[in-house]
């Protein structure tokens, strides 16, 4: 599979889980785009791993539309405000994307999640290795979805 | 009746504690250990009568804490909620003593069907 379709992949089981887990009523997916990433996205990566191929599933977005996707994951009723409380529940929508991605490919490959790792800031990619998003609306909040990878010959 | 919820997110073990609610469970006394490790340090402390306890963690993964216990002799219940959930991992579930294994995201009807066998 190429990197395109990898990101594919994680934008069928982010559209899952936003209707599913986040209660989303409004979802978009714009397809990968050339856009550049925004200078103050934030947010999650997590490690997919297969036989030989290593790769990196973003969710990304600002500041506040990650606390508002943390607000949704716990039903709306828990504000969410420090920086500590907004990656984790931003952690744990990637982790759930990321289970929902492994099982979309359970039929071709044995895919093993890691644990997610919070960014924030400017994110451009390192070394010249490849990094390819799109943007997903999630009742007309914005959510970048990268997807970077490394392979074994 | 004592459960234990482990994950290292605390917004997932807020919503676990939620759905203990939502389903019926809750007035059983809840605690709570950020990974495997600090599961098992509690346990080695009291034995609670259930475990809730994610797979993918760092320090100690769940799959290595209930492997800890049943080679520890420790025999409390055990269910996994996570978001593994190929056949290939519930047979390692299974397989290790789980008593059974919520898919997230989760409802309070998927904590009432696991639970309720167990607990009543």
């Amino acid at each position: 599979m190429k990197l395109a379709e990898w990101l594919e992949s994680a934008a069928v089981a982010a559209q899952q889980i936003a209707s599913e887990a986040l209660a989303a009523r409004e979802l978009h997916w714009s397809g990968l785009t050339r856009d550049p990433l925004p200078g103050d996205v934030c947010g999650i990566y997590i490690p997919l791993m297969m036989d030989g191929i290593a790769l990196q599933l973003g969710v990304l977005a600002t500041r506040d539309v990650c606390a508002a996707l943390a607000s949704a994951l716990l039903g709306g009723d828990e504000p969410m405000e420090s920086d500590e409380d907004v990656f984790d529940a931003v952690g744990e929508i990637a982790n759930l994307i990321a289970g929902t991605f492994k099982v979309l490919l359970a039929d071709q490959l044995n895919v093993r999640v890691g644990v997610p790792l919070a960014m924030k800031g400017r994110v451009i990619t390192l070394g010249g290795s490849q990094s390819l998003h799109g943007v997903l609306a999630i009742d007309q909040r914005s959510v970048w979805l990268a997807m970077a990878g490394t392979k074994t010959r | 009746m004592k459960i234990l919820i482990v994950d290292d997110s605390k917004a997932m073990r807020m919503i676990v504690r939620r759905t203990l609610r939502q389903a019926g469970f809750g007035d059983h006394a809840v605690t709570e250990a950020n990974n495997g490790k600090e599961a098992l340090d509690a346990v080695h402390q009291a034995v609670p009568d259930l475990i809730l306890s994610d797979w993918n963690m760092p320090e100690m993964s769940g799959i290595e804490l209930l492997d800890s216990l049943r080679a520890e002799g420790v025999s409390v219940k055990f269910g996994f909620v996570t978001t593994e959930r190929t056949p290939e991992m519930r047979a390692r579930a299974a397989e290790a003593g789980a008593s059974f294994l919520i898919v997230k995201p989760f409802t309070p009807e998927d904590f009432k069907d696991a639970l309720t066998p167990l607990v009543g």
